[in-house]
């Protein structure tokens, strides 16, 4: 049976256990599959290297993307995402601190579904990851899976 | 009437000296008429006689008056003639002299009789005069010569001198011209041909001259400098003959002669020259057909250039150092631009991943962990999470203020009362429950970024916003006023207000003039307000007085 998961890129640790203490709060912890860099996130993504033979039409309900990572920048990965015809239209969230506009118009120009400022306290970050939850996980409709 | 009384009496004493004449002859005649027809006959022809008689008298008188006419007419004409007459003796001694001769030597008529011609020669010119006397009265010829006579004025009186000697040769008639204006005129052209040919000679460029066909006629002692070569050796060469044009250089001469052979001048042409030792120098030519009489002949004009090229090359030089430099300073501050924007980013991102980790697990230590922390360890994580909560506001602002300082200005006219309205509207939505009299003057606009704009006034009102807080009657007000007839923006609250003392330190960064417990705040506002007045060139100040409000100026 496919199950609907979520695909979280990012390296920080506390980040990634905040991110899970607020999923768990809201009983989404056993939807997240925790990737924590770039080349890694790709490899997964495309069943490669490490994930070769992972089952390709199990794909993340939604992929919330860290854009400071090592190896391959977030906005590197969004793009091969897009570029790929087996994960274009996977929703996309750019998950981060930075609140530069460049960022923004970055993860916009490359095809982000939405844009996300990781808030400094963890009642609004709970409250991030809550909606994100609901949003994508109950309340979005997802792309076929075959086109 | 005078002259007929004369006749009259000259008749008379005629008639006087006539009856004498006839009363003596008669002594010795006794012959006498014998009859009367003889006496008839006699009569008759004494009284034709006197007829006769009368009539060449008359004649005789006309004559004598043409005479006199022609006399005094000759003495008018010598006398007043305007040229000076002297008849001198064979030693030179004058005998006679008319009134332009005798103002000529400035010696009155009659005191120059007898005086030599000689003595009023000058000096120089005695010996030549005497010459020329001798040559007078030797060669019976008319001779001429030039002399200056000897005045009592300071310049000299010139003269030319005609003399020939009377047939008897015992004398001599000379004519004497005032020629000193000629003379003068004459001194004055061979002076100024003097000093062209000083000009010529001694100009700083090479001069020089030739004829049509490029051989050289003259040339200065600058050309000699400049070619190497005499003026002996320059005169019948030519740029061609003398190989002062390498190969390269001689289309430009043959097109340069060309254009003189039809008169046209040419120049300033660059051209390099090599000169007798066969170094190679740039020279400047300038050429200009000049015509003689029927011939033409060129005036040349050649200008050793080495040391401007040698300037103009450092210049050339100086600039590709200066742009290199600034190339240099250029890549300089794009790299630390980079930095400086990489840094932005680092601490937009790398700094504010620890603090949501302190806020985050303070929390979750609050929320999960409750019940095994006291009241004093709860206190402490609230603490923990609100220094964190500051720290990022304080990283926020200064993002702000790094933004403001680096965003290209994007200008254009924006309606200030409008954005004043939409901010304080904004600001009433965050504290619904307190009362503010928000006065706003219509229709201000100025051009500036739009969004600089909007954070300017953000700051401004915010701080009027916060500082009115603990004030039951809060009044804010946004308007305009003039200094120095120029327009200036303003707000203007009855806030807290603050010591004019201080008043330089508002607009930096991380001062602050109020406690935290009071006013939260970052320190960031003023300064990222005056930086964005500063990008608009204007200028921004503040008024304010402890308690009783605070204004804050600013030009756009």
């Amino acid at each position: 049976m496919e199950q609907k998961y979520i695909l979280l890129v990012e390296d920080n640790p506390d980040d990634v256990e905040l991110t899970l203490l607020a999923f768990k709060k809201y009983n989404i912890k056993n939807d997240l599959v925790v990737i924590q860099n770039g080349a890694e996130a790709l490899d997964y993504l495309f069943a490669e290297g490490a994930y070769a033979g992972r089952d390709l039409s199990n794909m993340p309900t939604v992929i919330l993307l860290d854009l400071k990572l090592p190896k391959i920048g977030g906005l590197e990965v969004l793009r091969r995402i897009r570029a790929d015809e087996r994960t274009k239209f996977l929703p996309v969230v750019i998950l981060t601190s930075s609140k530069e506009e460049q960022d923004l118009i970055n993860g916009y120009k490359f095809g982000a579904n939405s844009y996300v400022r990781k808030p400094i306290d963890f009642a609004q970050f709970t409250e991030a990851a809550r909606q994100l939850g609901l949003y994508w996980m109950i309340l979005n409709e997802p792309p076929p899976r075959k086109l | 009437m005078k002259k007929d009384k004369n006749t009259l009496a000259a008749a008379a004493e005629l008639r006087r000296r006539a009856e004498e004449r006839l009363r003596e002859s008669k002594k010795g005649e006794a012959a006498r008429p014998g009859t009367k027809e003889e006496t008839q006959r006699l009569l008759h022809e004494l009284q034709v006689h006197q007829i006769e008689l009368e009539m060449q008298n008359e004649e005789l008188q006309q004559s004598r008056a043409e005479v006199e006419t022609g006399l005094a007419q000759y003495t008018d004409l010598y006398t007043f003639a305007p040229v000076g007459y002297f008849t001198l003796e064979r030693d030179g001694a004058i005998s006679r002299v008319n009134l332009t001769g005798a103002s000529l030597l400035g010696i009155e008529r009659s005191r120059l009789m007898n005086r030599r011609f000689g003595l009023f020669v000058s000096d120089d010119f005695r010996p030549a005069f005497n010459a020329f006397l001798k040559k007078v009265f030797e060669n019976q010829a008319k001779e001429t010569c030039e002399a200056a006579l000897r005045t009592d004025r300071n310049e000299p009186v010139w003269v030319q001198i005609e003399a020939i000697a009377s047939e008897d040769g015992q004398g001599c008639r000379a004519a004497v011209m005032d020629i000193t204006e000629r003379k003068q005129a004459e001194e004055e052209l061979r002076k100024s041909e003097e000093r062209f040919e000083l000009i010529f000679e001694y100009a700083p460029d090479a001069y020089y001259l030739n004829d049509l066909k490029g051989n050289f006629i003259d040339g200065n002692k600058a050309a000699e400098k400049t070619t190497g070569y005499k003026r002996e050796e320059l005169i019948g060469g030519s740029f061609l003959k003398l190989n002062l044009l390498p190969l390269n250089q001689l289309p430009k001469a043959v097109k340069l002669l060309a254009n003189n052979a039809m008169g046209r001048p040419t120049g300033p042409d660059e051209f390099i020259l090599r000169r007798k030792s066969g170094d190679k120098i740039p020279v400047e030519i300038s050429t200009h057909p000049v015509k003689f009489g029927n011939r033409t002949v060129v005036l040349g004009i050649a200008r050793d250039i080495t040391e401007r090229k040698r300037v103009e090359g450092e210049i050339l030089r100086l600039n590709e150092e200066l742009e290199r430099r600034v190339k240099e300073r250029t890549a300089q501050l794009e790299t630390l631009n980079e930095e400086l924007e990489a840094f932005s980013h680092s601490v937009s991102h790398d700094l504010r991943a620890p603090l949501r980790s302190i806020s985050g697990f303070s929390q979750a230590l609050l929320e999960n962990y409750k019940d095994r922390l006291d009241e004093q360890g709860q206190h402490y994580l609230e603490r923990l999470s609100a220094a964190s909560e500051r720290m990022a506001e304080l990283i926020d602002d200064l993002l702000l203020l790094s933004h403001v300082a680096r965003v290209e200005l994007k200008k254009s006219k924006v309606d200030l009362t409008a954005l004043a309205r939409s901010i304080m509207q904004e600001l009433q939505k965050t504290q619904p429950e307190r009362q503010v009299e928000f006065v706003l003057a219509p229709g201000l606009a100025a051009s500036g970024d739009p969004n600089l704009m909007r954070t300017l006034l953000e700051n401004l009102l915010s701080n009027a916003w916060k500082f009115t807080s603990k004030k039951p009657q809060a009044r804010i007000e946004f308007g305009m006023t003039y200094h120095d007839d120029k327009p200036v923006f303003f707000t203007q609250d009855n806030g807290a207000g603050f010591d004019m003392t201080y008043a330089d330190k508002l607009f930096k960064p991380f001062q602050r003039l109020h406690s935290l417990a009071d006013f939260p705040g970052t320190g960031i506002g003023l300064a990222s307000v005056r930086r964005i007045v500063h990008r608009h060139g204007g200028r921004a100040w503040a008024k304010g007085k402890p308690n009783e409000g605070a204004t804050f100026y600013f030009t756009i």
